[in-house]
């Protein structure tokens, strides 16, 4: 099933999700490989049919992403929760008439463009004005609620 | 802001609440097998892939991904480039296994 969301915005225009159900053309950055990468998550020592699961912190690997950023987890074990708290930072459109813009908060994104669930802000600029709202989706379902302020 | 999301056998559901102000946005739906979470940030688009715009730092704090903290949970630690400029950097992970911070570094 094809799925595709792509968070659209236009100038000057309260933020509008425009929902693409048909099939695009979708480019896999070069990050794609370490972004669907699994961990090992598992160091397991194993004896007389006996293992034991590594319980320590496990060490992180650092790579680009040409449209990602943060800490990205996918679980050997399949994903069934995530949760973050944050504060909604200050965004300085002040030296900025182009429009640049991104979301926080929790994503899936396994290619660019290509979104399947987020809980977020959209936070972007537009002619120097900041705007930002609370957005979610999961599978079709789309809402976006008000503005947040930084902090 | 808080943020969740939760998967079972029939529903996918994503949540982002800010609790200052006692607001909460909802989605829910049937899953599609999602494998993978990034706690940190993601692209607008507008014809095209927006470039970041400003925003200094954010902490991400009592980050957890199935039940586990970040910190315990093997994360990639992705860090926006373009150009081989560095935009946006993600930290690694604090001390205390559940949080770290996202770090704006420069303009496209």
């Amino acid at each position: 099933m094809s799925r595709t969301r792509r968070r659209t915005i236009t100038r000057g225009a309260v933020a509008t999700a425009v929902v693409g159900a048909t099939a695009m053309a979708l480019v896999a950055p070069s990050s794609a490989a370490a972004h669907h990468s699994t961990m090992a998550r598992t160091a397991a020592a194993s004896h007389g049919g006996v293992s034991a699961r590594w319980s320590g912190p496990h060490a992180n690997t650092v790579g680009p992403s040409s449209y990602l950023a943060g800490h990205s987890v996918t679980p050997a074990d399949g994903l069934s929760s995530a949760s973050a708290t944050f504060k909604m930072p200050t965004v300085d459109c002040s030296n900025d008439n182009d429009l640049r813009g991104q979301i926080f908060g929790l994503i899936d994104e396994p290619t660019l463009g290509d979104t399947e669930s987020y809980a977020s802000v959209w936070a972007y600029c537009s002619s120097g004005a900041l705007t930002t709202v609370m957005t979610t989706q999961a599978a079709n379902d789309f809402h976006q609620g008000v503005s947040v302020s930084p902090g | 802001m808080v943020a969740t999301f939760s998967q079972t056998a029939s529903t996918v559901r994503t949540t982002i609440r800010d609790i200052t102000h006692g607001l909460v946005v909802t989605s829910s739906g049937p899953p599609s097998g999602e494998t993978n979470i990034l706690i940190g940030q993601a692209p607008l688009f507008a014809g095209t892939q927006l470039p970041p715009a400003p925003f200094g730092h954010v902490n991400f704090t009592q980050v957890t991904v199935n039940g586990d903290y970040l910190g315990y949970a093997g994360s990639n630690q992705l860090n926006l480039k373009a150009n081989g400029h560095l935009l946006v950097q993600a930290l690694p992970v604090l001390a205390n296994h559940n949080a770290y911070n996202l770090v704006f570094k420069a303009a496209a």
